[in-house]
């Protein structure tokens, strides 16, 4: 699928620093968040392609970004649809060229969500790798929570306490201690999240091993 | 997972997969373009995804989630990592949530012991009390220090949240304007196109010969990219004399140099007419081509026309396929 990607892209064509720059101002829309912008986007970017049980959802969201950045830096500005709307715009062409080369390559339906039948129990392999492996995941894991700040791993801690209707008492406390909606509550959760989630991913792949 | 607002069903049955083709566009294109729909995904997602980590997923859910969610190595992974989070922070022990974010309590002196009275106190610890005294003080002025800190950053948080609101709203109204624009801007294009069909049509007229036959008719039709299956082709009706067909084809990427258009039979996947060189007409999202193919070439069938887009560089691309149907009136 790579050669698919350089294939199609037949200019040789590379991102310099300011155009980089330009981009990342472009998708800020005014509002300087050192690079968060292009993160958030690119993160809801990666979703969308893996919804879509896309191959690769990493590299196509990349793909779309870097189409995005050269429209922008070739054109000077783009002015008919937010940055937003234009990188789904630009997404959705992506996917379809994407769809396109798989019937091309007769890929079928099945090879296109990467691993066939759906598999009911995530903790499929034998029982002793699937133990080192989440042992190690819980390790990695320690040590990402040790390094968020302590009021955030606070926050993570509290907010997954309990279970049910107790955790949803309980989140709602919370966001009265800190003074905050339960929604924002809710959205600051899961920015920790996520940055636990690719502490723990780095931190897997830095020990030579992945799920 | 408790009760849930009828969004986040909404939500949940998008992320199982399980509606309809139009439905899902629409929220794929805000789980990208908008940002308050994107954080609710990611959170009914989450809590989705904890739920069924932890086991307390209802078995129905649970046999949907398995087969249509469970189908990416990134979305398994996911689960992975929520089991592990689940332990991580079930290992933790309890915070006492009354010595979080609540105002420091001032310490109470202790009333020396009325037996012995205050002087009896200094003369047999003298430092200590003194030290005690020192303590307390320090105290007292860290403790009115909080409060006053803690006031003033309650308020600069509201006063946070109220700019970001009104930030928010001004967003959503300067976001409604556009998409008013939009609109308007279409309803001019459309217009415009009708007005050049007609056009065409007149000059039609002008340039055949008159004759005492029935001088062809000029059917207009509009078609958009087809994404999804064969299920839903548009159906064009010709008259029984001669006509031209003028298809309108909306484009879903208009910044080609030029354009080619192939029709073909799906009923035999021949080839049957070639446009020349096209160029898109109109502007931003709604660029579209035009093409006229005489109806004797049309039988009672299926077709596709296939457009490809050539750039500046000489490039070419396959870049929008639209089906149709032909019958003709008897």
């Amino acid at each position: 699928m790579k050669e698919f990607y350089k294939a199609e892209n037949k200019r040789s064509w590379t991102l310099s620093h300011a155009g980089f720059s330009s981009f990342l101002v472009w998708l800020d829309q005014g509002n300087d968040t050192a690079g968060e912008s292009y993160l958030e986007m690119r993160r809801r970017l990666v979703s969308y392609f893996d919804r879509k049980s896309c191959r690769s959802p990493d590299e196509l969201a990349d793909e779309t970004l870097n189409r995005v950045a050269r429209r922008l830096e070739e054109e000077g500005s783009i002015t008919d649809a937010t940055p937003a709307h234009y990188c789904y715009i630009v997404a959705k062409f992506v996917f379809l060229e994407y769809l396109r080369a798989a019937e091309r390559k007769q890929i079928s339906i099945d090879d296109l969500s990467s691993s066939g039948a759906p598999e009911p129990n995530v903790a499929a392999g034998t029982a002793g790798d699937e133990h080192e492996r989440a042992e190690l995941r819980l390790e990695c894991l320690d040590g990402c929570l040790q390094k968020l700040d302590p009021d955030n791993r606070q926050l993570i801690i509290e907010y997954y306490r309990g279970e049910q209707r107790a955790k949803i008492d309980s989140r709602r406390g919370l966001a009265e201690r800190f003074g905050i909606t339960s929604n924002a509550l809710s959205i600051r959760a899961c920015r920790i999240r996520d940055r636990l989630e690719s502490c723990v991913a780095r931190c897997l792949d830095r020990a030579g091993e992945r799920s | 997972m408790g009760d849930r607002p009828t969004g986040d069903n909404q939500i949940i049955e998008y992320l199982l997969g399980a509606l309809s083709a139009d439905e899902t566009e629409r929220l794929d294109e805000l789980s990208v373009a908008d940002g308050e729909f994107a954080d609710r995904v990611r959170i009914v997602e989450n809590d989705l995804v904890d739920s069924y980590a932890r086991g307390e997923m209802p078995s129905d859910l649970r046999t949907r989630f398995e087969s249509n969610y469970l189908t990416t190595p990134m979305r398994r992974e996911r689960i992975s990592f929520a089991r592990s989070l689940a332990v991580a922070l079930d290992r933790v022990p309890p915070v006492d949530k009354e010595t979080v974010h609540k105002k420091p309590q001032a310490s109470k002196i202790q009333p020396a012991p009325t037996k012995r009275g205050l002087g009896a106190w200094l003369q047999i610890a003298p430092r200590l009390s003194w030290g005690l005294a020192a303590a307390i003080v320090v105290l007292l002025v860290a403790s009115v220090w909080l409060v006053s800190e803690r006031g003033r950053l309650v308020n600069q948080s509201r006063e946070t949240s109220a700019v970001y609101e009104a930030l928010r709203n001004r967003e959503r109204e300067l976001l409604e304007q556009l998409d008013r624009q939009r609109s308007a801007d279409v309803e001019k294009q459309k217009e415009l196109d009708e007005i050049r069909d007609k056009l065409a049509q007149l000059e039609l007229r002008g340039r055949e010969p008159d004759s005492s036959a029935a001088k062809p008719n000029l059917i207009g039709f509009t078609l958009a990219p087809q994404t999804r299956g064969v299920n839903d082709v548009p159906l064009v009706t010709l008259p029984a004399e001669p006509s031209h067909l003028n298809l309108r084809l909306e484009l879903e990427r208009g910044d080609f140099a030029s354009y080619s258009a192939n029709l073909k039979s799906l009923t035999d996947n021949r080839s049957v007419w070639a446009s020349g060189s096209l160029r898109a007409r109109g502007k931003g999202d709604s660029k579209a081509l035009n093409v006229m193919i005489r109806s004797s070439l049309l039988k009672d069938q299926r077709y596709m026309l296939e457009v490809t887009g050539f750039g500046s560089d000489g490039s070419r691309e396959v870049c929008g396929t639209y089906l149709f149907r032909i019958a003709r009136e008897k």
